[in-house]
């Protein structure tokens, strides 16, 4: 009961309010307008708060354009890709020059790849 | 704006760095998957298809990143001595045949004798002849890993310290 009471008191207000503005003048109207919109803009929206929303937020605080985005992946993906290019490039270089001095040497592969020359190895030392 | 390129940059090159060899799990994969196509035996220069000829029947075989290893090592063979040209063609093969974990291995008992001085080098010389000249049944016990006790019996070695040893697992050939 009390709620509809309050309601209709409500809507009364507002009535009075609407035709209150019609009687304003321009000028009144005209400021009023501006702080409505001053107000609009400031006003928070509510935003999905994810971890990576809030992360991306910390680290670019002020809104990203689209195309900036776009450059800064595509730069990201390329230096991940370039990364991953050269270390692997690295590691073969690394590879080869053990490689070759490996089968250049006086002792024959069977000397470092023989699984039962190492057993015996480690067991003839230990006496 | 700039700041965002040059946190963009910093990112990616950390994660490049720090994540593809972690994501990549052992080394041969990341260079598996990051080594970009080698050219066929049949484009391969006449210089390197005379230093790489052991291989000439299972190069197109290869994985892009040990072609790659043996074009590098390619380019580098003239530098070396006629004696250590024979010794790694006549090697090259038999190398290629061992599995990574094998070559894996290898590599790190190669990097360990480096290390030896030059007594300790030579002993590991004589070693290897030792080893060598063992019929093949007594080679194929420390394949599987024997005890020492046995050994010792049947070497006729005075045993200096009778301690009893845990079993050495099996190697997987």
């Amino acid at each position: 009961m009390n709620e509809r009471h309050e309601q209709q008191f409500a809507l009364k207000i507002a009535q009075r309010l609407n035709d209150g503005a019609r009687d304003l003048s321009t000028e009144t109207a005209g400021r009023l307008t501006a702080a409505r919109n001053l107000a609009l803009a400031h006003q928070k929206q509510p935003v999905a708060q994810t971890a990576f929303a809030t992360l991306g937020a910390y680290i670019f605080p002020e809104p990203m354009r689209f195309r900036q985005m776009l450059v800064s992946s595509v730069l990201f993906l390329s230096l991940t890709a370039f990364s991953a290019f050269w270390m692997a490039d690295r590691e073969i270089n690394e590879m080869s020059v053990i490689d070759s001095e490996l089968l250049a040497d006086e002792l024959p592969i069977g000397a470092f790849a023989d699984q039962g020359f190492s057993t015996w190895l480690k067991r003839t030392s230990s006496e | 704006m700039a700041k965002a390129y040059i946190v963009g940059i910093a990112t990616g090159l950390f994660l490049g760095f720090s994540v593809s060899p972690a994501a990549f799990g052992t080394p041969e994969k990341l260079s598996l998957m990051a080594t970009p196509p080698q050219p066929a035996w049949s484009e391969l220069t006449v210089k390197q298809k005379i230093i790489l000829a052991p291989l000439c029947d299972n190069w197109d075989s290869l994985e892009y990143y040990r072609q790659k290893k043996w074009l590098s090592i390619a380019a580098r063979f003239s530098s070396l001595s006629p004696a250590e040209q024979r010794r790694i063609q006549g090697q090259m093969q038999e190398w290629n045949t061992l599995t990574p974990e094998q070559q894996r291995q290898a590599r790190k008992n190669f990097k360990t004798t480096r290390q030896l001085s030059r007594d300790e080098r030579q002993e590991f010389k004589r070693k290897w002849a030792e080893y060598v000249s063992l019929p093949e049944s007594e080679k194929k016990r420390f394949l599987q890993g024997e005890p020492l006790e046995r050994l010792k019996k049947s070497r006729s070695v005075p045993d200096a310290s009778r301690t009893p040893e845990a079993q050495v697992p099996e190697a997987t050939p």
